[in-house]
């Protein structure tokens, strides 16, 4: 049997490799241009000011985990929180461990940033494959230059690396059918987000029936072991009802019933290329490899786009599927439109949408660099930017339509996502940051503690807050505990009234500093009686 | 055509640009430099046109005006609105460059910190130096940042030397110290003699 199935997968990879048409190689010079392109959209385009956001709340609640120990959840401000996985936490736990230093927004942005890489640059090369290099840099382009990729913050609800390991089960699944590569890519998505991640792998798998895809062993063992081994890991260490509360905190989830409308606004500004499917004559120009990738992506995303929607939970793991088969759907539009559709329908479509995003959006691009540029004059160099970059947009799609050229058209929608990178990173990350950021007001806690000290708390703090101390952070359940803990001298972050109400029978406390937050309200940081025996610099690496 | 087309377009622009340039010279256009500091507590701004402040003054309630310019017919005109507002006003003349004296930003602390006197707007001619020397005292002793982080927001307010928040930061009385960081002094033991003799 085993015989028999080798030469069948050696015939199968030979036609893989062999698939491609004589009219999709590229010459080496156009090669290496396409390369040299592809590289200034990931440098200048995706990794300039990626990581420049402070960390929302899931964020942070990763980052504090990232500090502490491998578990079989992530461990916050000394609980468990089940909401974390523990393959993420590892990730973050990792990229900590080699940056060196406290837990910070970089030991989350940073695996996310080369997760989303590692998703572009495949996608890329899945479209390279079957229609040339152009169209690969168009994918990168799609993918990367898309709101999601542009902000990479919690707010969009998007988690990259769980999604690269979704995206890589799916993408194999779809490539080369069941197997143990892609069990082994679903087991790696449990560990990084549970089994709502398998299910969104294994959903289509079992609703398409597509050939050569099937609940076959090596698809199915490698995340059932991962699922055993993880369960009794942490029935090992944990309350039964903490692992319970992980398992069911999915259904837990309200139904994501915009999660249509989400997805789409967040693969803007390229996602209305999609719709240029519509028209037969746009599909007829498919050729067999693309057919077959983009069909296979189109009914993997449908699945998961509604499983997602109605499954509880399943929502932040379907979103990646579906932002990829848009991606990849758009780049193919915009290889075909650069090509030049021969029906009209879809070479009108092209214009019309160009004409629309590109006058739109190159006006608001105009409109917001001119207040920028007059009003705020922090922001004046953004503004000149905008505006350079908003008329070459809305020039560039009134012009797609006066000679009737796709390209042009296609032009000033990269001109627009260019635009839209240099809003966000130049205005709408520095601006969120100073005004609904933690970090000044947790750094400004932080500064009074020597590095390494644990800070106590009594009740949830803001994750944000707590990240932004660069301290550990340990919630006791009440204040008679603090003296069990270990070490002299331990530091707690109170309310003004649990100060001023401070229990006789906890340990006495000696006020350090008052600090007001970001409403006025009044924070005491007080830290036990005793000399503190700081240890010397060269003990620093180690806590108390 | 198309050339005609991008002429007319950027010729649009250009006036645009210019009437907008020309109307934010006079303070026509934005409050000048406004931002909020913390709602409800302090607020900051360049100098207001008089109809300006006024709106300033009923839309964010405010009780308190502090003016870091030099006595003279602005000052005049808005202790004057101060007045027929029924609210506070406090001048606090200093040099251009923001280096006022310590007494006069804790006037500003002791505005914000009295209920009655909050919330309280601190400006100066286009909400900079003196004004960012005012604030910066402020986030220092009552918010408790960090200098980085009034460095930070001082440039974000288009402060481009680096001298104000270290010489605020001169001021505060409650900054992380020696009280904190017992004991002060760690050193290692002695030289032996022999030790001391061979360095010799």
């Amino acid at each position: 049997m085993i015989a028999d199935s080798l030469p069948n997968r050696l015939i199968q990879r030979v036609r893989r490799i062999d698939r491609k048409p004589e009219s999709l190689q590229v010459e080496e010079p156009l090669r290496a241009a396409f390369t040299l392109a592809s590289a200034i959209v990931v440098v200048g385009f995706f990794l300039f000011a990626g990581t420049m956001q402070e960390p929302g709340e899931s964020e942070a609640r990763l980052g504090l985990a990232s500090g502490e120990g491998l578990a079989p959840f992530g461990q916050v401000m000394g609980g468990w929180d089940p909401s974390l996985a523990p393959g993420r936490v590892l990730v973050s736990q990792i990229w900590r461990t080699i940056e060196g230093g406290p837990a910070s927004v970089s030991a989350i942005r940073g695996p996310e940033t080369l997760a989303a890489l590692a998703l572009g640059l495949t996608v890329a090369a899945r479209l390279a494959g079957v229609m040339g290099a152009r169209a690969g840099l168009f994918g990168l382009l799609a993918i990367l230059g898309s709101f999601v990729m542009i902000d990479r913050s919690s707010a969009t609800e998007v988690e990259l690396v769980l999604g690269l390991s979704v995206f890589a089960a799916i993408d194999r699944l779809v490539e080369c059918g069941s197997g143990w590569v892609a069990g082994l890519w679903t087991a790696a998505a449990f560990l990084l987000g549970g089994w709502p991640a398998v299910a969104v792998i294994l959903l289509p798998t079992l609703i398409l029936g597509r050939s050569g895809t099937s609940l076959c062993p090596g698809l199915l063992l490698p995340p059932a072991v991962a699922m055993a081994g993880w369960s009794a890991w942490a029935l090992s260490v944990a309350k039964p009802e903490v692992w319970a509360s992980a398992m069911t905190l999915p259904l837990t989830q309200p139904s994501a019933w915009t999660l249509a409308a989400d997805v789409v606004v967040l693969a803007l500004p390229f996602t209305p290329l999609a719709a240029v499917t519509l028209w037969p004559s746009a599909r007829a120009g498919w050729n067999g490899p693309t057919r077959s990738l983009l069909v296979g992506w189109i009914q993997v995303a449908t699945i998961a786009l509604f499983a997602g929607t109605l499954i509880p939970g399943l929502a932040v793991a379907a979103k990646i599927p579906v932002l990829v088969a848009l991606a990849m759907v758009s780049a193919v539009i915009l290889e075909q439109a650069w090509e030049g559709f021969a029906d009209s329908g879809p070479r009108r479509s092209v214009l019309g949408g160009g004409l629309v995003f590109g006058a739109l959006g190159g006006l608001a691009l105009v409109g917001l660099g001119g207040f920028l540029t007059v009003a705020q004059p922090y922001y004046r160099g953004v503004g000149f930017v905008l505006i350079g970059l908003g008329c070459a947009t809305g020039l560039l799609a009134v012009d797609a339509i006066w000679i009737r050229s796709s390209r042009q058209a296609i032009r000033a929608m990269i001109f627009l996502a260019v635009g839209l990178k240099v809003a966000h990173g130049g205005l709408y990350a520095p601006e969120m940051n100073y005004r609904m950021g933690q970090g000044p007001w947790g750094r400004a806690i932080g500064q009074h503690i020597p590095p390494n000290w644990p800070i106590y708390v009594f009740h949830r703090w803001s994750p944000a807050l707590a990240l932004a101390t660069e301290h550990p952070v340990r919630q006791l359940p009440a204040e008679v505990f603090l003296k069990d803990q270990p070490g002299g001298v331990k530091f707690v972050l109170l309310q003004d009234g649990e100060f001023t109400h401070w229990p006789e029978v906890a340990p006495p406390l000696t006020k350090v500093r008052e600090f007001q937050d970001e409403r006025g309200r009044v924070r005491v940081l007080a830290r036990t009686e005793g000399k503190l025996n700081r240890r010397r610099d060269s003990d620093r690496s180690s806590p108390p | 055509m198309r050339l005609g087309l991008a002429f007319t377009v950027l010729l649009s622009i250009s006036s645009a640009a210019y009437w907008f340039s020309s109307g934010d010279r006079r303070n026509l256009v934005v409050w000048d430099h406004w931002d909020v500091v913390k709602p409800g507590y302090l607020y900051r701004s360049g100098q207001l046109r008089p109809e300006q402040l006024e709106a300033a003054i009923r839309q964010y309630g405010l009780k308190t005006i502090v003016n870091f310019q030099v006595p003279g017919p602005e000052v005049e005109a808005e202790r004057a609105i101060c007045r027929k507002l029924g609210i506070g006003f406090l001048n606090l003349p200093m040099p251009g460059d923001g280096f006022g004296k310590e007494a006069q930003f804790r006037e500003v602390l002791k505005a914000v910190d009295d209920p009655a006197r909050r919330p309280a707007l601190v400006h100066c001619a286009r909400g900079t130096c003196r004004t960012g020397a005012s604030v910066a005292l402020y986030r220092y002793e009552r918010d408790g940042w960090t200098i980085e982080d009034v460095d930070a927001e001082m440039k974000r307010q288009t402060y481009r030397d680096e001298w104000l928040p270290g010489y605020v930061y001169a001021m505060v009385k409650d900054r992380p110290n020696a009280s904190t960081f017992e004991p002060s002094i760690i050193r290692d033991d002695a030289p032996t003699a022999t030790e001391t003799s061979h360095d010799r």
